[in-house]
């Protein structure tokens, strides 16, 4: 297909970038007419379908909104009714603990992974294809197949724990506290390290093979190449997939609500489980929608600056 | 937000003027009808439905569509439905009453409905429960009564024989639990566990919200009594896993062989009688072993609740006269006894000519099915049903009281201290609107 | 790779490559494969707590996939999200690949402002954002219609094209483009015919990204479509088989089977493609 044409061009075009110069030129500056007509179609999208909601949500945020009712302004009312509530503190810490922890996992395994899927070249097509699996099935369905394997009475885990003699009694994996913490973001890392992965993969693929050959005779082992080459242009991708990751992670509803539905004792509660129960169920859209954006600002900032680096460092050139 | 209307307006004819769709057209004259409700436990339940909206769609020239979701997807149907002022004529509520004062002002006014009704199948069972804020804003629909399943084999084996009180399974329990066969009663996130715990705290006299639906009666000495029985009904009787347990893990314990005894509604036994399920290691079908007896009295009462099905017309329906003329049609006593008997007595009418229905005679197992019926009631009990009570269900908070105390993680009276702020918090919340 | 390896080579890979590989495969496998292995059980064996979990020794069954096709549209669900999904993603990347452009390399006013702006649409949990989308919905008139989805999943898959297919844009070097279009080509011609050859991996990935979400999305399809006809597979899944206290385990894992199986395959054939594409252009 015309896949394979391509082929041709990718490598011409590489190899000729890297032999030219990495000069700008203000010919391609400025084209403004160009550009708006370009961004025209999704900038429209987004502004009927997420602006407009996004403004409203901020709003139910601030007001004593309920649904089907705009309510009135009650100002930061809810965020600090929020911050009295025990519940709500304790599914803070439950977000931070679960989002930090799941990211780390994720990125430490996912460029391990991408690594050695990069170097893998036999049954390569079904290796590849083997890890990426928990990104495709569909996700609310695969959650129940986690919950199937932890499930107190049946759980495939113990069993198989107790049939190899490693424990003699059932672990509590969801009744206790911390290991029902410990089962969510196992589920959550599960599910996005192939995100990770594969795209790490499809970075590391795009390094130019010259810019190892050269740090190789610059005298670098292994170590030194992934430090100096392969760290430093995976970072715009990198950062892309960890800052997704993250928002996704801090937003996850599914697996929660399908494994412990917050329990026990509201110690795996995330933004989402907690604000759906509030806003969904309880109809107090204000009270949910205020726990929904509680960390807005501070993503906000976050994506700011990160997107900032990112910027710098593919300007670089 | 005072132009929220306006925005809208603008904004999604802006959107509709970019992605050519265009406005809906004002469907012709055909008359359509629609109804969202829950796949109903019983699956046959759904089909009777189904064939008696059709048979009335037919009779009046009407197109009805029935559309079933999980009945865990059916509170954001709800509140994207009211968010949007569109969607099904007719809808199922629940569980439990809030809806009604939840949605107060988004529901048609069914009290001529209601009256139509009641006098042809023998009245209401409890009327006065169901009228919120002096209305009825929805039928109550069904409900799955809860009685105690047990195991009569292990029952034989342990020596025991008619437990009735609260005491008595806890006893059934401990020597259950020293043969490998715990009782088993959720204490996690999920109804059931709402169910059985509100159903211990009414038996010691306790409950969360006096009867003017504004005090807190969380902290009494009565609480702490039922706290001390269910810790004691958690340490002794049953396996920690309770406390992760949703409403589907007592089944599975119960039909896996392994729970002596669970508080719940007859699916389980439903399931195991359908699937064939075996006692492991025999080839004794264990829905041959299961009965179903009372819900359990304590020292001060009898009393349990249970998930309160409702039926609602939204007061943006289409067809609000044909809802009302569908509902009328469905609650006729032949149509309510045939939808009763597709459901083998699971689902049981808030009517008191239903509940003495043949289908409660035609198995044994269902004997008590409409004792367990008549006692009982609202969870906010004895206070009325309001958002905020169904709140305090929807949070959990009384499953949380019990098992933060049970497993050590506070005492007793942490525990009530925590419970009594978050209810208060709940209730103070939701004050200001009404 | 030349294909003089030796046995000492080969057996170094094995220990430095596919024996650490192996964890990350079972990782990956062990639910699927239990789920594959839940749909095939009777139910006597699934609910028998002494039955080994992950064997089956009573005999395969298809009954789940029985009651699947014949009790349940399963099929026309699966009809629909192909439909969904495919629509929905090409959508997607193509206005990603339109955005990405100009964002990445022309300086336009408001340039920087937009690509943020992107991004932070993220920062919006859809469990909050569905109830006002689903106010503009019907306003549009497409409720109840698959073109609901079609038209809301962009939304968030479009933010993620962009920004994927700028980063592959910004890797090309622009002395080729301006040779292009030194050579008469306008912008939309170099974007077609220069940019995009090379951003291929990007493209694809992009796409393959948006086509899996539209493929497991949930929410909207739950709230903006209600005919049981028109559900797509998740849904109807989860409204047909999980009734109250009872979930029908077979019947739930044989939907996750059939659901994952046609995308499955259809990623190992792209995937191959794919990486092929990357290595030629790798290796030069």
């Amino acid at each position: 297909m015309q896949l394979r044409t391509l082929n041709g061009d990718i490598a011409k075009f590489t190899s000729r970038g890297e032999a030219a110069a990495r000069g700008l030129s203000d010919f391609m500056a400025r084209d403004t007419s160009v550009a708006y007509t370009f961004v025209a179609p999704a900038f429209f999208l987004l502004l009927f379908l997420v602006a407009y909601p996004f403004v409203l949500s901020i709003w139910f945020s601030l007001s004593d909104a309920r649904v089907g009712e705009t309510g009135s302004f009650v100002g930061l009312d809810n965020f600090q009714r929020l911050l009295r509530s025990d519940i709500f503190r304790q599914t803070l810490k439950n977000s931070l603990v679960f989002t930090s922890i799941a990211l780390l996992l994720k990125t430490i395994f996912g460029m391990a992974l991408a690594l050695l899927l990069f170097r893998v070249a036999r049954f390569k097509r079904l290796i590849r294809g083997a890890v990426l699996l928990p990104f495709i099935v569909p996700t609310a369905l695969s959650t129940l197949v986690w919950w199937w394997m932890f499930e107190p009475l049946y759980s495939v885990v113990n069993w198989t724990l107790k049939s190899l003699h490693v424990v003699n009694k059932d672990i509590p994996w969801l009744p206790d506290p911390y290991l029902a913490m410990f089962t969510v973001i196992l589920v959550n890392t599960w599910r996005g390290l192939p995100f990770f992965a594969i795209t790490l993969l499809a970075g590391l693929v795009a390094i130019p093979r010259e810019m190892y050959e050269a740090a190789e005779s610059d005298g670098a082992g292994p170590v030194g190449r992934f430090w100096y080459v392969t760290v430093p242009l995976l970072k715009p991708v990198l950062a892309v997939v960890i800052l997704f990751s993250a928002i996704f992670t801090l937003a996850d509803f599914n697996i929660v609500y399908i494994l412990t539905k917050g329990g026990p004792m509201n110690m795996t509660h995330l933004f989402a489980t907690y604000s759906f129960a509030l806003g969904l169920q309880g109809g107090q859209i204000g009270q949910g929608a205020a726990v929904s954006l509680f960390l807005f600002p501070i993503l906000l900032g976050v994506v700011f600056t990160q997107l900032r680096l990112v910027r710098k460092s593919t300007t670089y050139e | 937000m005072v132009n929220r209307r306006h925005f809208l307006r603008v904004t999604a004819g802006g959107a509709a003027g970019v992605l050519v769709a265009g406005g809906a057209p004002a469907i012709a004259q055909t008359r359509e009808l629609t109804f969202l409700t829950i796949a109903s436990f019983v699956p046959e339940t759904d089909k009777e439905l189904k064939r008696q909206f059709e048979d009335w769609g037919a009779k009046n020239k009407v197109k009805v569509r029935l559309d079933i979701i999980a009945h865990l997807q059916l509170v954001t149907k709800k509140a994207s439905e009211v968010q949007a002022r569109s969607g099904h004529d007719l809808t199922a509520l629940g569980p439990g009453l809030g809806d009604a004062d939840l949605y107060f002002d988004h529901l048609v006014d069914l009290n001529d409905v209601a009256a139509d009704i009641a006098p042809k199948n023998g009245g209401w069972l409890n009327q006065n429960d169901y009228l919120i804020r002096g209305k009825w804003k929805l039928l109550p629909w069904w409900m799955p009564p809860f009685p105690m399943a047990v195991r009569t084999d292990l029952l034989e084996q342990i020596g025991e024989k008619n437990p009735d009180t609260w005491e008595d399974w806890l006893r059934v329990g401990k020597k259950g639990k020293a043969i490998g066969h715990p009782f088993g009663t959720a204490m996690g996130h999920s109804g059931d566990a709402n169910v059985t715990l509100l159903s211990i705290m009414w038996s010691y006299g306790a409950s969360y919200v006096a009867k003017d639906g504004k005090t807190i009666a969380i902290n009494s000495p009565q609480t702490r009594q039922a706290m001390e029985f269910v810790k004691r009904l958690y340490t002794e009787a049953m396996d920690p896993e309770v406390v992760a347990w949703d409403d589907a893990s007592n089944n599975r314990c119960l039909n896996a062989g392994k729970c002596i005894a669970i508080h719940n509604p007859i699916s389980a036994y439903e399931s195991a009688k359908r699937d064939k399920v075996l006692v492991p290691g025999t080839q004794k079908e264990i829905a041959d072993v299961i009965d179903h007896v009372n819900t359990p009295r304590g020292p001060v009462d009898r009393r349990t609740t249970t998930g309160y099905w409702c039926v609602g017309i939204w007061n943006f329906a289409k067809n609000v006269d044909l809802a009302k003329d569908f509902l009328r049609y469905h609650f006729q006593p032949d149509n309510q006894a045939r939808w009763v008997e597709a459901g083998h007595g699971f689902n049981m009418p808030f009517l008191t000519n239903l509940t003495k229905h043949p289908v409660y005679k035609s198995d044994k197992q269902y004997r008590y099915i409409p004792e367990v019926a008549k006692v009982s009631v609202p969870p906010s009990w004895p206070g009325p049903t309001t958002a905020a009570s169904q709140q305090v269900l929807d949070l959990f908070i009384i499953p949380d009281m019990f098992a933060q105390h049970a497993t050590g993680k506070m005492t007793v009276d942490q525990a009530i201290a925590w419970a009594e702020k978050e209810i208060q918090e709940i209730y103070a919340g939701r004050k200001r609107k009404f | 790779m030349s294909r003089r390896t030796s046995w000492s080579r080969g057996s170094r890979s094995l220990f430095t490559l596919y024996l650490p590989v192996a964890p990350f495969v079972f990782f990956a496998l062990f639910p699927l494969y239990f789920m594959l292995v839940t749909s095939l059980k009777k139910n006597a064996e699934l609910y028998n707590v002494n039955a080994a979990p992950f064997l089956i020794r009573q005999g395969v069954t298809l009954g789940h996939y029985e009651l699947l096709s014949k009790d349940t549209m399963f099929w026309s669900w699966f009809v629909n999200s192909v439909l969904v999904s495919v629509a929905a993603t090409v959508i997607s990347v193509v206005i990603g690949i339109l955005a990405a452009y100009p964002l990445a390399r022309l300086r336009f006013p408001g340039a920087d402002s937009f690509g943020v702006a992107i991004f932070i649409t993220y920062l919006v949990p859809p469990s909050l954002l569905f109830l006002p989308l689903s106010t503009v919905v019907n306003r549009l008139g497409l409720s109840d219609t698959l073109w609901a989805l079609i038209v809301t999943y962009p939304t968030f898959l479009v933010p993620f094209c962009t920004w994927l297919l700028m980063g592959y844009f910004r890797t090309v070097p622009k002395e080729i483009e301006e040779c292009a279009m030194l050579d008469g080509c306008n912008r939309f011609q170099t974007l077609l015919r220069i940019l995009l050859p090379v951003a291929v991996p990007g493209v694809i990935c992009a796409a393959l990204f948006a086509f899996t979400l539209s493929w497991n999305e949930f929410l909207y399809s739950l709230v903006f479509v209600s005919p049981a006809e028109l559900k797509t597979m998740t849904v109807g899944v989860f409204s047909e088989l999980i009734r109250g206290d009872i979930y029908y385990w077979g019947g739930l894992m044989a939907g996750a089977c059939i659901g994952s199986l046609p995308i499955v395959i259809a990623y190992v054939f792209f995937l191959d493609y794919y990486v092929s594409g990357l290595t030629a252009g790798a290796v030069k």
